[in-house]
């Protein structure tokens, strides 16, 4: 069977992936400058610190456990991985859910995705008026947390081949005695006082732990950036901050709208009628006239949870990967009501967001177009 | 026995010298009032919270420690520990990540070895 095993089950993507240590070469000229830029992000969060490369960082991360190969992660064809809402797996679904993620986490794995996370975003909203937003407050959002799953699957699958991301469709899914919060599962809301997480396979006692090292780490030497806070257990305070998620209506009217991103291309785009960037509303950073102010849909997601999940970490509550994996599926159910409007914008890069073939950072393997059919990667249950 | 949440300790001006250059009534946009203060240091439940000019961005500490505090535009801040959610001042988002912090204490920030 071995020499019958289809070509294409194995290729890696066309982009030749670089060597490790090695960026992708530039071209020349101005469009080489602006992807120089792009290459360089500052990986700390105050101004004045010196610039690091997302992609060192996450070079000197991987460099200790494996060969640092940068690769994609591969095509499957057909998409081998079915993604469900997690009230539908089974309980040895989600036993082989959990095992993985706690798997990655020993290994060390899941916190470098944690610090990744960390140095985009600490980058990407310092830079929201000028300079290069990649994953966030940038049409980057959806095809750059879309990599970041298909990594955090990766390494799922690394451990357990069977494992998928599962998702939280929170418009419908709002009840505390949801089996989200199951003690088999994401275990539940924080206690009172320090709203410490103390039932499931994430509380403290259970033995899961926030890395708050600032021991430096790499080449360069990196403080840890895994937590801003020295609280080494998960924290959570559901409905604290809001009071209630973002209802199905309200993610109705923004999949209702017809044009993924436009100018700005940041915080205000799609701001006023007619409200022509689907991306920000669904980010959360701008609101129609008729809904509360702040904070709707991607954002309130992450306040209504609360602790770890509202802070720049929030990946330490592995809650947020379920979360993502339902705004990933609302980019899809949004391509599937308009199939004949582009998927994402803008074409061409600017100086400020990625194109739609600007190979996205850290890992420098995909662009936003290798990303925006997630079929190729895995399938959604619904 | 009920104590103010927020108890103004001092109004320091040490910085003013190096940083009036700026020329910005950065205590209306910052959250406190006063258009010509430098540093602004309040205990809020228990934490000492400090704002100081420092050119575009102010920096916050609390109880000494540097909170990561971004600028959307006017009137929207976002900071380490309120990340998805709009904070008016920084002085609103250094009182939020206190109450967040519930006693916690921030990681210092910056690249140098913290052993």
């Amino acid at each position: 069977m071995g020499s019958a095993r289809k070509k294409h089950d194995l290729d890696p993507l066309p982009q030749t992936p670089p060597l490790p240590g090695e960026p992708v070469p530039l071209p020349r000229g101005g469009r080489a400058a602006r992807l120089a830029r792009l290459a360089r992000i500052p990986g700390a969060a105050v101004a004045g610190e010196a610039l690091i490369s997302a992609h060192e960082l996450w070079r000197s991360r991987r460099s200790s456990n494996d060969d640092g190969a940068a690769t994609a992660p591969r095509r499957r064809e057909p998409a081998g991985s079915v993604r469900k809402n997690h009230l539908a797996m089974t309980a040895q679904e989600r036993r082989r859910f959990i095992q993985a993620v706690l798997e990655i986490k020993r290994r060390g794995s899941y916190d470098e995705l944690v610090a990744l996370h960390v140095a985009m975003n600490a980058t990407d909203f310092r830079n929201k008026e000028s300079g290069v937003r990649i994953g966030h407050i940038s049409p980057g959002f959806l095809p750059w947390h879309r990599q970041f799953l298909l990594e955090f699957e990766r390494e799922l699958q690394s451990v357990d081949p069977t494992v998928s991301v599962p998702y939280w469709d929170w418009t419908t899914d709002q009840a505390l005695d949801s089996p989200l919060w199951a003690d088999d599962f994401m275990g539940g809301n924080g206690r009172k006082g320090d709203r410490m997480v103390v039932t499931g396979p994430f509380a403290h006692a259970n033995g899961w732990r926030i890395n708050t090292s600032v021991v430096p780490q790499g080449v360069p030497a990196l403080n840890g950036h895994y937590s801003v806070d020295d609280r080494r257990f998960l924290t959570r305070d559901l409905g604290a901050n809001i009071d209630r998620l973002p209802t199905a209506r309200e993610l109705e009217d923004t999949l209702a709208l017809k044009v993924y991103d436009s100018e700005p291309f940041n915080h205000l785009a799609g701001g006023e009628a007619p409200f022509h960037s689907f991306r920000n509303h669904l980010e959360g950073y701008v609101t129609f006239p008729w809904e509360p102010r702040t904070a709707k849909l991607h954002s309130r997601g992450h306040r209504w949870s609360g602790g770890h999940m509202g802070y720049i970490a929030s990946p330490n509550d592995p809650l947020f990967f379920l979360h993502h994996c339902f705004i990933d599926r609302c980019w899809a159910v949004w391509q599937q009501r308009h199939p004949h409007v582009p998927h994402y914008l803008p074409v061409e890069e600017t100086d400020e967001v990625p194109g739609l073939h600007t190979p996205m950072e850290p890992w420098r393997t995909m662009t936003p177009a290798d990303v925006v059919d997630h079929t190729a990667f895995y399938t959604y249950d619904s | 026995m009920k104590r103010r949440d927020a108890v103004k300790l001092a109004i320091g001006s040490t910085a003013a010298a190096a940083l009036s250059a700026v020329g910005v009534a950065a205590g209306e946009e910052f959250g406190f009032g006063g258009a010509d203060r430098d540093e602004y240091v309040e205990e809020y439940r228990g934490r000492r919270i400090q704002i100081v000019r420092a050119g575009e961005l102010p920096e916050v500490y609390i109880d000494g420690r540097q909170l990561h505090l971004m600028r959307l535009d006017e009137g929207r801040y976002l900071s380490a520990m309120c990340h998805y959610e709009f904070c008016p001042t920084p002085l609103a988002a250094a009182r939020k990540a206190v109450e967040e912090l519930r006693g916690a204490n921030l990681i210092p920030l910056g690249h140098s070895a913290h052993t």
